[in-house]
């Protein structure tokens, strides 16, 4: 072999291979703008030929959409595709300024995506915001943020860049949800419940926290307002089988079925004290044990005579005793009636001005604001959960954030809230 | 035997050389490849696997000397590798903080002490070896994002903290729309600028072979002349139709005329071929720079900035012209090929400053 060809043929081989080879066109940048949703606007420069009127142009995808090309006094330019590529009528252009967009660069794997490109040319990549650079596929030339995003400028060849479009500020969201559950549970024991595992349940994910678990932290605090939900909704029917528990004692009492009813009072005390000490479920099945046995209580054999003349005692024991009572009592002392639920006057609520001033209330926000003004301005908070079948939680948030925009105010009756339209918006 | 071989191996390396650059492309063998990328795969590494025994394959420009300083490897701009290396404790920090005590894998638990070993390797080489620490950085990016691959397809319950705001997408940014008959309108000025510029363009073509007809070949100067005089011709065809308002076809005309020209400058010898072809660009691109001068005249605008592009231009091509006079008188037919190597681009130091002006 001679000399020379061998010659030619090692200097062949330290030619790298040339990508792009279009004669008409020199890439001058490339710049690719990623989107959340996958897509890229891609803005590909080139010098042009301008002896010629029409330049071949590959561009980086099979697939684009609002393909715009410019010259450099920004003339649109029209093109054609080819089998080639594009084909641009260049007529004379010294540059070409070709704008497109496509989803075909990038590809996700889970909540990792990655953007790869064959580019002649450095190109500039720019990434949604908020979004965290996860590999690069060489070196970069420059990187940092623009209008808030942040860019990574890479040398010609392969382009390679992976990112997550948001990792998880889980300590943040951790310590959200902690403070979140906090004020629910204190909101709800404000209302008298007594939340053993739901407190629990709360320290455990403050420990959780502390321990930098922060996964497991966040679940552990939703996990307590869920259990207090379940509490309140045990207590709620501890409390109404207690009632009706007293009521049908009370019944057998009248009937003077008295046999056995010492029974159904004490099993009624038992439910009575488990309810005082948070034990709603226990509370709920001894009340409903003890209406049972009130419904089984029967006569007492001793004769109808024994009977009237004990009433007859117990009403002249009770009679003198609450006189005695009304005698002793200063005349200044508070008396123990229920706190009066303040009325709300009789005036319409003025929806205009409400959604007017609160341009940005959800849906659900101005629903719950329309049943209110349906029902003179006001409702429980027991009422507003059924009329939208909404879980306690989320009425309680609900709640909260009107509150905080001062468009109702919530008032205790007793163990209820009462949610009433503030004044300013009552005509 | 051996001089068979020889030239044999030699295409076949030729052939596979373009693959080199595939091998490069693989991802780590433990992992789905993302894509085509350009790093290089992390070698797997054993539980006994230690700080000294991390090493970056030798597969890429870098190489290190004993004392790990920088043999070949481009040196990384200081700002650049902090801002690597910024990147790469953030991942970091958010992966420890997404993991936290909790338990995973022992190869999660791999893969994040891997990474681990890779951002201090990337410090200790950080002062005297930059690119090898920026490799070594984006290595450690790499890991955390193969290890969190791993993490997920562990506990996928973990998938619902990322909450991705999807809102936003490309053809948002779109800056408008082009109709067919901006298009159009567009084109019939342009093909009229053409049809001009390339009349012009012949014509001081003319005067450039007149003036180097004395050092070229008298055949090539006679093609060339041809050459240019039939363009001409073409032209003022093309000319009477576009005065007409007969637009169609005129763009396959205009086309043909100009590819005729350049094919009949391909007839002359190489060297004069290439040079009449970068003069024809040049004399485009002076046209080009004289009408945006006039038009920014026109409009009380400086053309400070064309007026210097045109001078380098101008410049340009009389250094390309005396190039091929000085060549052609020195040794005949053998010069260079008349091309002042710049092809009538303007310096690109100068480009640059345009751009940045802009």
């Amino acid at each position: 072999m001679k000399p020379q060809v061998l010659l030619v043929m090692i200097i062949l081989l330290f030619i790298p291979p040339v990508a792009f080879a279009q004669d008409d066109v020199t890439p001058t940048s490339l710049e690719v703008k990623v989107y959340p949703d996958g897509s890229t606007l891609v803005t590909y420069v080139v010098e042009s030929d301008p002896t010629k009127v029409r330049v071949e142009v590959d561009l980086f995808s099979d697939n684009f959409n609002n393909l715009i090309i410019r010259d450099e006094d920004s003339i649109p330019l029209a093109s054609s595709i080819t089998d080639t590529g594009l084909e641009i009528d260049s007529i004379g252009a010294l540059e070409l300024i070709i704008v497109y967009t496509t989803s075909d660069l990038t590809t996700k794997d889970g909540p990792i995506w990655d953007l790869n490109i064959t580019s002649p040319v450095s190109t500039m990549v720019i990434l949604p915001q908020g979004a965290a650079i996860f590999d690069l596929g060489n070196i970069p030339t420059d990187l940092g943020f623009i209008d808030g995003s942040q860019y990574v400028e890479l040398p010609a060849g392969e382009i390679y860049v992976s990112f997550i479009l948001a990792m998880p500020n889980l300590s943040a969201e951790a310590q959200t949800a902690i403070n979140d559950a906090e004020n629910y549970l204190t909101s709800l024991e404000a209302q008298n419940y007594m939340l053993i595992d739901a407190q629990s349940e709360l320290t455990q994910a403050i420990q959780l926290f502390e321990t930098d678990q922060y996964i497991d932290a966040k679940n552990m605090a939703n996990q307590a307002v869920d259990t207090a939900d379940e509490t309140v909704d045990n207590a709620n029917a501890a409390a109404v089988e207690i009632a009706l528990a007293e009521s049908t004692i009370a019944s057998a009492q009248e009937d003077g079925r008295t046999d056995g009813l010492a029974q159904a009072e004490d099993t009624l005390s038992s439910a009575e004290t488990y309810y005082d000490q948070g034990l709603y479920v226990e509370a709920e099945t001894s009340a409903k044990q003890a209406s049972q046995l009130a419904l089984l209580a029967d006569e007492p054999t001793g004769g109808n005579t024994m009977l009237y003349l004990g009433i007859v005692v117990i009403v002249a024991v009770a009679g003198g005793g609450y006189y005695y009572m009304q005698k002793m009592r200063p005349k200044d002392a508070p008396t123990s009636q229920p706190t009066p639920v303040p009325e709300i006057e009789a005036k319409t609520v003025d929806l205009e001005k409400i959604f007017a001033i609160n341009d940005d209330l959800r849906l659900e926000d101005r629903e719950v604001i329309k049943f209110l003004a349906e029902n003179h301005g006001e409702a429980f908070a027991t009422e507003i959960r059924d009329r939208f079948d909404m879980p306690r939680s989320s009425a309680w948030r609900l709640i909260r954030r009107l509150v905080s925009n001062e468009i109702v105010e919530e008032v205790k009756v007793g163990n209820q809230s009462l949610v009433r339209i503030s004044k300013r918006y009552l005509k | 035997m051996n001089t068979k071989i020889i030239p044999f191996t030699l295409i076949l390396m030729l052939f596979l050389s373009p693959a080199a650059l595939l091998v490069n492309a693989q991802d780590n063998e433990t992992e789905p490849s993302p894509g085509i990328n350009g790093t290089i795969p992390i070698p797997p590494l054993d539980g006994n696997t230690t700080l000294t025994n991390t090493t970056l394959p030798e597969t890429n420009s870098t190489s290190t000397d004993v004392n790990g300083t920088d043999t070949d490897g481009e040196p990384v701009d200081p700002i650049i590798l902090a801002l690597i290396r910024e990147q790469a404790q953030n991942r970091e920090q958010e992966m420890f903080q997404l993991f936290g005590n909790g338990t995973y894998s022992p190869d999660v638990m791999n893969g994040l002490m891997q990474a681990q070993q890779m951002m201090e390797q990337a410090m200790n080489y950080e002062g005297n070896n930059s690119h090898t620490a920026a490799q070594y950085y984006l290595r450690a990016l790499k890991q955390h994002r193969n290890t969190l691959r791993k993490y997920l397809n562990e506990n996928p319950g973990a998938l619902d903290e990322f909450e991705e705001d999807v809102n936003g997408t490309a053809t948002d940014d779109v800056n408008g729309t082009v109709t067919e008959t901006q298009l159009s309108a567009a084109q019939t000025r342009l093909i009229e600028e053409f049809e001009e510029s390339f009349g012009n363009r012949v014509a001081a073509m003319i005067r450039n072979v007149d003036d180097l007809s004395d050092e070229m070949d008298p055949q090539d100067a006679f093609k060339a002349q041809q050459a240019l005089t039939k363009a001409e011709e073409k032209l003022l065809r093309i000319q009477e139709r576009i005065s007409s308002g007969q637009y169609e076809g005129v763009l396959d005309d205009l086309e043909n005329a100009t590819d005729t020209l350049d094919d009949d400058f391909n007839e002359t010898e190489p060297v004069t071929a290439q040079l009449l072809k970068t003069m024809n660009q040049m004399e485009a691109k002076i046209q080009k720079m004289e009408q945006k001068a006039l038009k920014k005249a026109a409009k009380g605008r400086s053309t400070a900035e064309e007026d210097a592009l045109l001078a380098e231009l101008r410049g340009n091509k009389d250094h390309t012209k005396n190039d091929y006079k000085e060549n052609k008188g020195n040794s005949g037919n053998n010069g260079n090929n008349g091309n002042s190597g710049n092809n009538g681009k303007p310096d690109k130091d100068k480009k640059d400053k345009k751009v940045k002006d802009k």
